[in-house]
């Protein structure tokens, strides 16, 4: 099984920061120099065998197409490793470090070839300065080409498909191959030339659809990268015309570099991309505006939403409206409600929306709980103003609560995307409408709680007030209103007492209303079970029928027969009773097994129900507990109260008045907790035998 | 709570890590549901990261222990922290559902089944 999933990607993170690290961008660029140095010295070398007649290398072409090779790949790789490091959505910082990289290259380049025309030196000098400032500006624009590339290749991956991977995947393997031809001596661009030209084109104009980066931008970033890739064009147009004019004139300089495909493709694609991005930003500027009005709209929904917080019914109708009439640019409009406590105007009188009411009326309809849209509305006899009508109504839930009514002068005024914005608007005010009418009726909710509470309390025993044969006090306090701890007694027979305590898994209302369930079963049960086994057994079955699937409860089960002295109890998945025994005066948990309630559902429950039997002694304490009190955990370190300490407790406390002893745990719970570290239902129950 | 799963030829496991209370214990029942659906292998339940867990979240195991019994497939436990072993043997659990400290624990246990068979 080795490792899990997350510890898998996390070493193949571990892998990509290595593999991507700072070390392969040293190394490249390192290979990279050195392969260009190699290059210029070979470039010389060969110049002096250009007029010297003299020959040195057996195989110039190949060793200077692995050079150039060489140059290219750690270049790309070095740009690439760049690249990907940069985060996926930041369009606008890619374009500025392509633009960047193309000026100063341009610009150094320039320099050059200004200080060329410029200086006259002697003559066999100058070719050695032409050639090395050949491979400059060669490297410089192979430099420049590369960054766009790899930067283009990122945008235009950004969001891909299978389609777009794809393509681009087979356009750069072709790049790959073409750079092959640096190998071999490539004469005059021949029509093979020229077919792989075209289909490279062709890829270049398909991937270059892929500008889903352009909307990314805000406005003035927009216009800002206008004139940027305006630069990049003339970088581009610069480089063309001056590696060009090496070659125009004599050869000064002896090299298949400018018929190389490869460049060549390399330099079509960046100029298209540009070309092509230019082009859509420019096309998009016009519709930027309609965008932010887009998002102007989003802003006022959510000021819709802050401002109806808190509101009156008849409030938020007004702040609906207001909005509504804003954003949708009405000529007039009105509100009200269904009960017709709230009638609102905006822009027209009451007259008017009443004579408009009427005319609707007349029509069929009225305030009605059907949306109505009548783009060209007129009423035979009647003059119309407004001949745009639009009426939504206010929902909550199948409740009719009012209804908005927008009317527009010209014709036509409503289409399909104001009547969304309307109708979102409209359900967002009923959403705030229902929240106000739940917050209004709170205080009844508040008041059955409260009820609530009481049942609950009634549902747990007062103390054991008529258990005359031995000393009984209980504690039981839940975490919320009520809870799922339960504790009862019960007289079986004369001397004979049933003792139970439960804990019901969860807790809150729905724990509380397995409780109730678990006290009916008892109640009912301690009547005809004649011993603990029979009890849990029957109680089981009770309970899975009950139960939801995922809930148990957890019980102990106490028979105390106080004529012979004798305990007969069965846990069932509770916490272990704490047994102080006075002849042995010690204190110890019973180790009995058992299994949770409702758990498994048939007779094979029976296997798990052990009893146990012994006699106690006088002075003997039986205290039993819920999870909540062993579980109450310290407030900084959550380190639990536990089994150990309430052991301890009881070791130190077994001689005091019950009711001592419960006041005792709590005090020493809270001082090991902090104030409020019993955070779940906690129950105690506390008994000494005579 | 986060719950990850990954199968291999004998088994599927779920790992658990964090806390599972009322509101995580529905992740789980939904991952847990979804495994028994997908999977005739018996189901290793990693609880490695369990810090901790509710009666709601034992309740997620519980309540699928008939069912699984009736489709012959196990739910087991391993990597079960002294705390939380404790909660289960309390509740009789450790009885019902296979429980393992560690990994090795239970290795020893399917190996010994496999040199049986």
């Amino acid at each position: 099984m080795g490792f899990s999933q997350k510890e898998i990607v996390l070493q193949k993170e571990a892998g990509k920061m290595v593999f991507g690290g700072l070390g392969v961008q040293k190394i490249t660029l390192f290979f990279a120099l050195l392969s260009w140095m190699a290059l210029v010295a070979l470039g010389l070398a060969e110049q002096s065998i250009w007029h010297n007649q003299f020959l040195q290398l057996k195989n110039p072409t190949l060793v200077k197409g692995l050079l150039l090779n060489v140059f290219i790949f750690n270049t790309y790789i070095y740009s690439w490793q760049q690249t990907r490091q940069q985060k996926g959505g930041d369009f606008y910082s890619l374009l500025w470090k392509v633009f960047a990289t193309g000026g100063i290259c341009t610009i150094f380049s320039a320099g050059l070839t200004g200080m060329l025309l410029w200086l006259s030196w002697p003559n066999s000098f100058q070719i050695v300065l032409h050639t090395i400032f050949f491979h400059i500006e060669l490297a410089l624009l192979l430099f420049f080409l590369i960054v766009a590339f790899s930067k283009w290749k990122r945008i235009i991956l950004y969001e891909k498909n299978k389609f777009v991977w794809n393509s681009w995947l087979v356009f750069e393997i072709g790049m790959f191959i073409s750079s092959i031809t640096h190998f071999f001596a490539v004469g005059e661009p021949n029509l093979y030339f020229f077919t792989a030209y075209g289909v490279f084109m062709l890829f270049a104009l398909v991937l270059s659809i892929n500008l889903r980066w352009v909307p990314y931008l805000n406005y003035r970033q927009k216009l800002m990268s206008i004139p940027m890739l305006l630069g990049l064009l003339a970088c581009l147009g610069y480089f063309f015309k001056s590696i060009l004019s090496y070659f125009a004139n004599e050869p000064l300089v002896v090299d298949d570099i400018s018929k190389s495909i490869f460049i060549a493709v390399l330099f079509s694609f960046v100029a298209i991309y540009t070309i092509a991005s230019l082009l859509v930003i420019i096309f998009n500027l016009p519709t930027v505006s309609v965008f932010d009005s887009k998002f102007k709209e989003i802003a006022e929904f959510q000021r819709i939403n802050d401002s109806l917080i808190g509101k009156s019914e008849k409030e938020i109708y007004e702040v609906l409206l207001n909005n509504i009439a804003e954003v949708v640019r009405t000529d007039a409009a009105w509100l009200e409600s269904s009960n017709a406590k709230v009638f609102i105007c905006k822009d027209m009188s009451k007259e008017t929306a009443l004579y408009y009411k009427n005319l609707l009326q007349s029509k069929g309809i009225g305030n009605s709980p059907k949306a109505y849209s009548n783009n060209y509305f007129i009423a035979k006899g009647h003059k119309v103003d407004y001949n745009s009508i639009l009426a939504v109504p206010i929902k909550s839930g199948e409740a009719h609560l009012g209804t908005v009514f927008l009317l527009k002068k010209m014709r036509g005024a409503f289409d399909n995307m104001m009547v969304t914005i309307v109708n979102t608007f409209v359900a967002q005010a009923s959403i705030a409408i229902h929240n106000y009418k739940t917050l209004k009726s709170t205080p009844n909710a508040d008041k059955s709680m409260l009820i609530a509470q009481k049942v609950h309390q009634r549902l747990l025993p007062t103390n054991g007030d008529q258990i005359s044969d031995f000393d009984f006090y209980a504690y039981s306090e839940a975490a919320e209103a009520v809870g799922g701890d339960y504790y009862d007694f019960h007289q079986v027979a004369d001397g004979k007492y049933a003792v139970i305590i439960a804990d019901v898994a969860g807790k809150g209302i729905t724990a509380a209303f397995t409780m109730a369930q678990v006290k009916g079963i008892f109640k009912s049960l301690v009547q005809v079970a004649d011993s603990p086994h029979e009890f849990m057994r029957y109680a089981n079955v009770a309970l899975s029928d009950c139960l939801e699937k995922n809930v148990f409860v957890t019980a102990s089960y106490f028979l105390i027969d106080t004529n012979e002295s004798k305990i007969y109890f069965s846990r069932a998945g509770h916490c272990p009773s704490l047994y102080y025994n006075s002849r042995k005066d010690a204190v110890e948990y019973f180790q009995n097994q058992g299994l949770g309630l409702g758990i498994i559902t048939d007779n094979k429950f029976e296997r798990f129900i052990n009893v146990t039997d012994f006699f106690y002694n006088p002075r003997d304490v039986l205290m039993l507990y819920s999870d909540g009190i062993v579980e109450a955990s310290h407030l900084q370190t959550g380190e639990e109260y536990g089994y150990e300490r309430l052991k301890a407790f009881l070791e130190a406390n077994h001689d005091e008045s019950l009711q001592q002893i419960g006041e005792n745990l709590l005090k020493d719970i809270n001082a090991f907790t902090g104030e409020g570290g019993l955070t779940d239902d906690h129950t105690f129950v506390l008994m000494r035998f005579q | 709570m986060e719950v990850s799963f990954f199968e291999d030829n004998l088994h599927y496991t779920l790992k658990i890590s964090g806390e599972v209370d009322v509101s995580s214990s529905i992740i789980l029942d939904n991952a847990l549901e979804n495994a028994l659906k997908e999977t005739k292998k018996d189901i290793l339940i990693d609880c490695h990261e369990l810090e901790y867990i509710s009666s709601s979240g034992i309740g997620v195991f519980t309540s699928r222990v008939e069912d699984c019994e009736k489709s012959g497939q196990k739910i087991i436990l391993y990597g079960v922290s002294p705390k939380i072993m404790k909660v289960f043997s309390i509740l009789g659990l450790d009885k019902l559902i296979p429980i393992f400290k560690s990994k090795e624990e239970l290795n020893s246990l399917v190996d010994g089944g496999q040199n049986k068979s």
